[in-house]
């Protein structure tokens, strides 16, 4: 749980307003006002960097939640 | 340095070329309407020069353009699907100096996959260094644009100043050789792409 509370401020950190709202792994992050999709580059280049995991943007399409994304890192299967 | 004729001669092998599932192209008067809607759409328009409001302006600038790309001043291009023939973006290189090239005009149309604008910028780029053979480029991008700066920090590019409206980068060609590949892979493209 610790690490993926972890994964979640590190996926909130690449919204340009991430100091404005909250973030669980539930959330839909799609859903947040700020997303663009340049933030899902950031988010894609933050799993790269830091989880050493490569996750497709086609991938990257079909996940909702911060939760299904870090599933994602923690069993890539693309 | 490379002269004038040189670079337009370069250019004009190296282009049409099908590259990263797209097709990219230099700009013809042709493609006036569908540069005139992207640097008139709400969205997209916020951080770049306004234009003038009518589309003859936009085929005029091109026609002016034209002359300084047959002069090998400055490269316009434009990314097409393959498939479909539809125009997707566009990206310029200009200003070029004894060893550098500015980039500008990065814009994409706005519901098309990322990875479409990621990947014309990444080829704008590897035409400056690899066909044209400059060490590095400089563009500018403006403070409020956030996302768009964070994704030029990933090339790890060197922030040389600032004024009240811009930041000023300077990206060499080691740096972006170094961190494209993270950004080709996300793309769905292999280091050897």
């Amino acid at each position: 749980m610790e690490k993926m509370l972890e994964f979640t401020q590190k996926f909130k950190d690449q919204y340009i307003d991430a100091d404005t709202f909250e973030m669980s792994p539930e959330t839909e992050f799609r859903q947040i006002g700020s997303w663009d999709s340049l933030t899902g580059m950031a988010v894609l280049v933050m799993i790269k960097d830091d989880y050493g995991v490569d996750i497709s943007t086609e991938t990257f399409k079909t996940l909702k939640t911060v939760k299904e994304v870090y599933e994602m890192v923690k069993s890539p299967k693309n | 340095m490379l002269q004038g004729k040189d670079r337009f001669e370069i250019v004009g092998r190296s282009l049409p070329c099908h590259k990263y599932g797209c097709m990219f192209r230099l700009v013809e008067p042709g493609d006036a309407s569908f540069i005139y809607k992207l640097r008139t759409d709400s969205g997209l328009s916020r951080h770049v020069n306004s234009v003038s409001n009518i589309v003859e302006d936009q085929v005029k600038w091109i026609k002016d353009y034209k002359s300084r790309e047959a002069n090998g001043n400055e490269f316009y291009l434009i990314s097409v699907d393959p498939v479909t023939g539809s125009r997707q973006g566009v990206n310029r290189l200009y200003d070029f100096k004894d060893d550098s090239f500015e980039l500008g005009s990065w814009l994409y149309l706005p519901n098309e996959d990322i990875s479409k604008s990621i990947l014309g910028d990444i080829f704008a780029k590897e035409l400056g260094f690899e066909a044209l053979g400059f060490d590095f480029c400089t563009f500018n991008v403006r403070k409020v644009n956030l996302s768009v700066i964070r994704y030029h920090q990933g090339y790890q590019p060197d922030l040389v100043s600032h004024d009240e409206l811009n930041l000023y980068f300077k990206l060499t060609r080691a740096q972006f050789n170094r961190n494209k590949i993270k950004y080709l892979k996300i793309c769905g493209y292999g280091e050897n792409a």
